[in-house]
């Protein structure tokens, strides 16, 4: 006992050590998942820090800077062909085009600025672009100009041309006037020579010098309009001034000429066409100033285009440098964001096989090695020692609980040895003073039983009832002795189970407990055969049947065995109609030597009920008894037994009157 | 009853002084007037054998009724003690005793014993089996 308490203090006052174990275990596995945890949400906040600047920053500003460049590339190409538009409402809409397009650049850029990033770049495009848009919007004004030039320059050429050919008009009409009149008068010479010779060739003169000089007109004319539309086609400054002589020269003559013409109504006609020429090409607009501006107006813009150009490629240079740089920017970018998913990824499958092989770890090492084996082993040992088989070995191992539980095993073992030996000898004890008891009383019961034999005729009749007590009362302690050796036997012999009529068992104990039949004892259930051990379900009856006999307080009364059978489990109620026992009793009377009435009334030894919960209870059985004396006579005991098998078991309720 | 000249001696071992006397009462009732005698515990009855089988140059046919609980020498160890002598060894041996237990019944048994037989309702059973002992000292031809 006080070893018990020493280890009980002791299992107190340990600490807990598997489940310290157990929660340094589990703390590892914690502590493993949060370092991972941690990392992991590192990784994960730089991944979620990369995809927002690649998806807030990188990515558009790259679309903001492909734009800009494309919209430049616009420009550039509206710029390129500018040559092609001939209307100046064409080249309006080309200002207007640029404008639209570097507006929209620079609304790019501004947003570009706020990234923060190449602003440097930025804002040398930003710049180069309000150059750019000057030097277009110069080129376009100057290109302007130089239509508007060309228009006047070619409409002063249709109008001269129209003069001319009007002119060429009447001319060919006074020369072909001039030259029917040569003809009419050379054939009259031929029929009137002599008449009128001197008039005729006076006149035919006069019409061969007009005839000339109407030619030389058509050639003067002919050759000013070649003249001016080659000069305006093509215009070299050297050749200019000369030409604009040459021109000057030509008019005068064919002026001079026309003054040398008959007076005829086309010859006005012509004259105010040669008068409006001569006002187109020399005074009025000033047709080779014109052509001057523009040729100057052309060498200005291919200067300015010269200049402009170069100015584009700068700025498309910037802006694909731009472009790049912000490539550059995705580039790093995602490539961040690819080497915190590849470390995230890493980290991750370094936590899962560090906490897959910390559980490995684990459970081989603690869970299994720690705890199964040695509970298994204990177990064994427990299982064994529960079974009565107190050799079986202790492993005692570790000073954690099991090691303890061990230890208390081991205690409970010493323990139950003790009480198995101290048992053994109580038995012994009980069957030796049984023993050495009866001897003397068998010599007492002779000795009397010879003295009532041998002096049978001098023995005085008070003696023979001294003796006859003498002997009833040493009846009595052989009794008690015989049952004492009962109880103490109960449980030493465990005699093999066998096939038992449970019908003629319960008639057989009947007829010895009640062999007068004074009583009716009735058998009531099905007769059955039963596989069990016959001595304690005899003895049982047999103590149940006598107690009920014994404790009757009437002559006659009515004794009923009822046998039910379920599954493997035996019920046995003995119930009488005696006095019945009060309540306040009912747990007495199955303790040792205990009995209700005096033993001169009614013989006992007190033993009997006791040896019936003995037996039941070493049976794993349960007695139960109902009884209530002031409701109703009687007194019911039932025993409820676990069978070994049930063999047979006949159909169909019986009532046996045993006895 | 007429004498025979090959009847067997009895020899009652019993350490109880009213257990013996019972028995020779029982005899005398019975009229059997076998030479008979009396040893008080195992050790006592080896003793007597042993000089009654020098005296007589060979052990003479004994019938022993043993008791088990004695002192000295009991009951059992006795009869180990017969049966590894081989001068003892054919002596019929019937127990009587006051112990009814399985293990002293099978215990004895199992040193070849002719019979046992508890001293529970005593004279009848004494009788009894002293009338089935007289007949088996009759019937059975005991070697001399």
């Amino acid at each position: 006992m006080a070893q018990w308490h020493l280890l009980q203090s002791r299992l107190s006052k340990a600490t807990s050590t598997i489940a310290v174990r157990l929660r340094l275990v589990f703390l590892m596995i914690g502590l493993v998942t949060a370092g991972s945890g941690i990392v992991a949400l590192l990784q994960a906040k730089t991944i979620l820090k990369a995809h927002t600047e690649l998806n807030q920053f990188a990515l558009p500003m790259l679309t903001l800077a492909q734009r800009t460049e494309r919209d430049l590339n616009a420009m550039f190409l509206v710029l390129e062909s500018i040559n092609a538009y001939r209307t100046t409402a064409e080249l309006e809409d080309v200002k207007t085009d640029i404008t639209r397009k570097t507006d929209r650049v620079r609304r790019n850029l501004n947003s570009l600025r706020e990234f923060d990033v190449s602003v440097s770049i930025i804002e040398d495009l930003d710049r180069r672009l309000v150059e750019a848009q000057a030097s277009s919007f110069s080129v376009v004004k100057h290109h302007t100009i130089l239509l508007t030039l060309q228009d006047e320059v070619r409409e002063t050429l249709d109008r001269l041309a129209t003069l001319e050919e009007k002119s060429q008009r009447i001319l060919d009409e006074m020369s072909f006037d001039t030259t029917s009149q040569m003809d009419t008068l050379i054939r009259s010479n031929d029929i009137d020579s002599l008449v009128f010779s001197q008039g005729r060739d006076d006149k035919i003169n006069a019409l061969f010098i007009a005839s000339l000089n109407i030619s030389s007109i058509g050639h003067g004319l002919d050759s000013i309009h070649s003249l001016s539309t080659n000069q305006g086609i093509s215009v070299n400054t050297e050749t200019s001034s000369r030409t604009r002589l040459l021109i000057n020269a030509k008019i005068q003559d064919v002026t001079n000429r026309l003054s040398l013409l008959p007076d005829v109504p086309a010859r006005r006609d012509l004259a105010r066409y040669i008068n409006e020429i001569r006002i187109l090409l020399s005074k009025e607009g000033d047709y080779f100033t014109r052509v001057l501006s523009r040729f100057q107006f052309e060498k200005e813009y291919e200067n300015n285009r010269a200049t402009h150009l170069p100015l584009m490629l700068e700025i498309s240079g910037m802006s694909t440098a731009l472009v790049d740089r912000t490539l550059a920017l995705v580039k790093s970018t995602s490539q961040r964001l690819d080497a915190a998913v590849y470390q995230l990824i890493w980290v991750l499958s370094v936590a899962f096989l560090t906490a897959l092989i910390t559980i490995i770890l684990t459970n081989h090492g603690v869970i299994e090695r720690q705890f199964n084996t040695r509970i298994k082993t204990l177990n064994h040992s427990v299982s064994a020692i529960a079974e009565g088989n107190l050799e079986y070995p202790i492993a005692i191992s570790g000073s954690d609980e099991l090691g303890d539980m061990a230890r208390a095993l081991a205690v409970f073992k010493q323990t139950a040895e003790d009480l198995q030996h101290s048992n053994v000898e109580l038995e012994k004890f009980a069957y030796v003073a049984a023993h050495d008891l009866r001897s003397p009383l068998r010599a007492i019961h002779d000795l009397s039983s010879w003295i009532t034999e041998d002096e049978e005729n001098t023995l005085s009749g008070e003696s023979r009832a001294y003796i006859t007590l003498l002997q009833e009362r040493v009846g009595r302690l052989n009794k008690l002795l015989n049952d004492l050796l009962a109880y103490a036997r109960v449980g030493q012999d465990v005699p093999k189970p066998e096939n038992i009529d449970l019908t003629l068992l319960i008639t057989e104990q009947a007829q010895y407990a009640d062999p007068e039949n004074h009583y009716q004892i009735k058998y009531i259930g099905d007769p059955i055969w039963i596989f069990t051990q016959r001595t304690p379900l005899q003895q049982i009856i047999s103590n149940l049947l006598n107690n009920a006999v014994k404790h009757h307080d009437r002559e006659n009364g009515n004794i009923t065995v009822s046998v039910t059978c379920v599954g493997a489990m035996l019920s046995l109620a003995i119930k009488d109609d005696g006095p019945g026992i009060e309540p306040r009793y009912q747990e007495k009377i199955f303790e040792l030597f205990q009995t209700l009435r005096p033993r001169d009334e009614v013989e006992g030894s007190g033993l009997g009920l006791a040896i019936v919960k003995k037996l039941t209870a070493r049976q794993k059985g349960k007695i139960t008894l109902f009884s209530n004396p002031v409701m109703q006579r009687g007194t019911t005991f039932e025993v409820i037994l676990p069978l070994a098998q049930v063999v047979q078991k006949t159909t169909g309720r019986k009532t046996a009157v045993a006895a | 009853m007429p004498k025979c000249t090959r009847e067997a001696k009895f020899l009652i071992v019993d350490d109880d002084k009213v257990s013996v006397m019972a028995m020779q009462r029982a005899m005398k009732k019975l009229k059997i007037v076998n030479e008979t005698a009396v040893c008080t515990d195992g050790q006592h009855a080896l003793d007597y054998l042993n000089e009654a089988a020098k005296k007589e140059n060979g052990l003479p046919p004994y019938i022993v009724t043993l008791d088990l609980n004695m002192p000295r020498m009991g009951g059992l160890e006795f009869l180990d003690a017969i049966r590894s002598d081989a001068a003892l060894a054919r002596v019929v041996v019937f127990v009587f005793t006051t112990s009814d237990t399985p293990d002293d019944v099978k215990s004895a048994y199992s040193r070849n014993v002719a019979g046992y037989i508890v001293k529970e309702n005593p004279y009848e059973t004494f009788a009894a089996a002293l009338d089935m002992l007289e007949s088996y000292s009759r019937i059975v031809e005991l070697p001399v």
